[in-house]
């Protein structure tokens, strides 16, 4: 559950708060568990909403941030970044993404939701959820690109 | 668009989705001390909620006791309508209040008996007397004459009868001394019983009447019994008069002995010493409208069918109590109300889009989110939904009904025939039921479907306010007319994805009839 606050969060201080916050609510709501699923998907649902609520609360999901396009010269395995990259780098590298991006992101990317369901989740429309989750992508993909240092190579087939 | 952008997605997935992070040991401290203070916090508040309101039925109850011993308890009714009768009897020296002087003056001047004398004098000075006046006349008492006028009016032939029947009776002086026996015009006492004018019409009554110096009669004990409750006259000795003596009966014990013979004749059927006059009951409608609070239930928020949700689709909300009330007065201008009503209240939703998701039971069925709460409906003419399938809903109305029992205390401010009663309480609603009426657009067309909704809690609690404005039409009837406001103190659901707390507006219509 931590792992799943640290990437809705931008810090890992923000993530304490959201995951003491996530399992008080836990706690109050343990009688709604109506034991239709697992428990652990449950908690990750409440952690998620949570976590939701007070990024919404706090910032609005509105960024425009100018991203360069990357040049794919080429390509590098799954295997190669993995190897380079532990996933607290990973984990980083969404933290650091603008609140909108990283919230749509994870919400495409980890929870399986689709733009619809994206966009009314956060108030935005559909395509402004695609364009966002395209912007997250580049995002990262800029970002791996510093991070492993590879001049104008990246993300690849395996 | 780089086409391997896609890869970045599993890149991230695969490699976070299994990890685990260690968790900080100050989260889990912080947790611990979170749950202790919320948990405090939620045994306060609900002992807090309990302490309130046993408080106040505990005041309800006792002041509602207290008014029952006070209005019921015959001692003391006797006791302070006998101080009222000396103080307006002509003891008042100071002689400011005309109303007691007349009083005096008819006191001092001999009665004569007459056969449509219907009042006992009290005597004035007791101390050098030593017998009754038997020869004066009560016609004399201007107001005495008037106010037996008025009352008479309102008795029954029977007891009028009676006292137009003018008998004799004996009545001894409790001087032993000065024991003796002499005729008086005697005339029946008004508040006595049925019994009691019965016999003196018959003249079995007027030769065996001893009434003491304290004006208690101490014989036929069946009379005694009765009349020693009711009896309010005290025979005190007039000025010595070698006429004979006269019992009488001042203006304030007349006007209340007449008073409680009206009621005693309804108590007196039904269970003595209980009087029903300070009761009424109101048959009552209002309209309402309704003006719900809604709260997201911030656990489980369902994005699709939150609040907003639910204030977008659910603008109209109407319904109406009818019933009965019960009024008691506690006091010269407080009124206790309670009484039993029927509440239903109707929510129109707007056509909305409805998924299919499995219930209670495990049976897949379409689920109809609501203000509240939750509801399955099943097309009879359609297959059996899966789950996640969708269906369209043309119109839908949920119903509501409730059964009430409210407890208010008014405060009367009257202004002639009108009154205004402001009153505040709570009421305690009872579920009777909640349904959900849905008109679902399938491939055949439109079918209308209809099931309970879930999540409603049997029970919750209310305020009210309602500024009263009564119209006295005559002692018997009156009407009410009032706006209400219900608000109320506690959600209508539970477990919902939105908790509703029902609040009202109406305006309500009852006549009131005193018993």
């Amino acid at each position: 559950m931590f792992t799943v606050c640290l990437r809705y969060s931008n810090s890992r201080e923000e993530a304490k708060d959201l995951l003491q916050e996530g399992f008080i609510k836990v706690f109050d709501c343990l009688h709604q568990f109506k034991y239709e699923g697992s428990f652990e998907g449950w908690m990750k649902k409440v952690m998620v909403n949570n976590a939701l609520q007070k990024i919404r609360a706090k910032s609005h999901l509105h960024a425009i941030v100018p991203i360069e396009d990357v040049l794919q010269t080429e390509t590098v395995s799954q295997q190669e970044i993995l190897s380079r990259l532990g996933t607290k780098e990973l984990l980083q590298l969404i933290q650091e993404l603008p609140t909108v991006y990283r919230l749509v992101f994870n919400l495409y990317v980890f929870e399986g939701m689709k733009h619809k369901e994206i966009g009314k989740l956060l108030g935005i429309s559909e395509g402004t959820s695609k364009s966002n989750l395209h912007d997250a992508r580049l995002l990262l993909q800029k970002k791996l690109k510093e991070t492993l240092d590879l001049p104008d190579k990246l993300v690849a087939n395996e | 668009m780089n086409k391997d952008l896609h890869d970045i997605d599993d890149l991230f997935k695969n490699s976070i989705d299994g990890h685990a992070e260690e968790v900080p040991p100050d989260v889990w401290n912080n947790i611990d001390h979170s749950l202790d203070k919320k948990q405090a916090a939620f045994y306060k508040r609900k002992y807090f909620t309990v302490r309130a309101a046993a408080i106040l039925l505990v005041l309800i109850g006792g002041a509602t006791i207290a008014a029952i011993l006070r209005f019921h308890n015959p001692e003391r009714r006797s006791r302070l309508n006998s101080e009222n009768a000396v103080t307006v009897s002509g003891v008042n020296k100071a002689g400011k209040a005309r109303k007691n002087k007349i009083e005096e003056d008819s006191f001092n001047k001999p009665v004569e008996g007459k056969t449509n004398s219907i009042a006992k004098n009290i005597p004035l000075d007791n101390k050098e007397t030593n017998g009754f006046d038997t020869t004066g006349s009560t016609n004399k008492t201007a107001i005495a004459k008037k106010e037996s006028s008025k009352k008479y009016s309102s008795m029954n032939s029977r007891t009028y009868s009676a006292q137009k029947n003018e008998g004799l009776t004996t009545i001894s002086h409790s001087n032993k001394t000065q024991k003796q026996k002499v005729p008086v015009k005697y005339k029946p006492v008004l508040e006595t019983s049925v019994d009691f004018v019965t016999s003196q019409s018959n003249n079995k009554v007027e030769e065996k009447k001893n009434i003491e110096r304290s004006g208690k009669i101490i014989d036929t004990p069946k009379e005694t019994k009765i009349i020693s409750r009711t009896t309010l006259f005290e025979a005190k000795p007039l000025k010595e008069n070698p006429a004979g003596l006269v019992a009488t009966l001042s203006l304030t014990h007349l006007k209340s002995s007449i008073n409680f013979a009206v009621s005693s004749s309804v108590a007196q059927k039904s269970r003595p010493g209980i009087s029903l006059h300070s009761w009424s009951i109101s048959p009552m409608y209002a309209q309402n409208i309704n003006l719900n609070t809604l709260k997201d239930d911030d656990h489980f928020r369902d994005p699709r069918n939150n609040r907003l949700e639910a204030k977008r689709t659910e603008q109209r909300s109407t319904g109406f109590t009818a019933g009965l009330g019960i009024q008691k007065e506690i006091g010269e201008n407080v009124v206790l109300q309670t009484g039993i009503q029927y509440f239903l209240s109707q929510t129109d939703i707007q056509p909305k889009t409805i998924f299919a998701r499995p219930d209670d039971h495990g049976d897949v069925r379409y689920q109809f989110r609501c203000s509240s709460g939750d509801s399955y409906l099943s097309s009879k003419t359609g297959t059996t939904p899966s789950v996640g399938d969708s269906i369209k809903t043309s119109y839908s109305k949920s119903i509501l009904s409730y059964l009430q029992v409210p407890l208010l205390v008014s405060y009367k401010i009257g202004f002639g025939r009108f009154s205004f009663m402001p009153s505040a309480g709570f009421q305690t609603n009872f579920l009777l039921g909640g349904k959900l009426n849905s008109s679902l657009s399938n491939t055949t067309g439109e079918e209308e479907v209809s099931s309970s909704i879930k999540g409603l809690k049997p029970m919750y609690w209310s305020g009210a306010v309602q500024p009263q404005l009564n119209y006295k039409l005559n002692d018997q009837i009156s009407f009410d007319f009032s706006p209400n406001i219900n608000f109320s103190l506690s959600p209508i659901n539970k477990e919902t994805a939105v908790r509703t707390y029902q609040n009202m507006l109406s305006l309500g219509a009852g006549v009131r009839i005193k018993l």
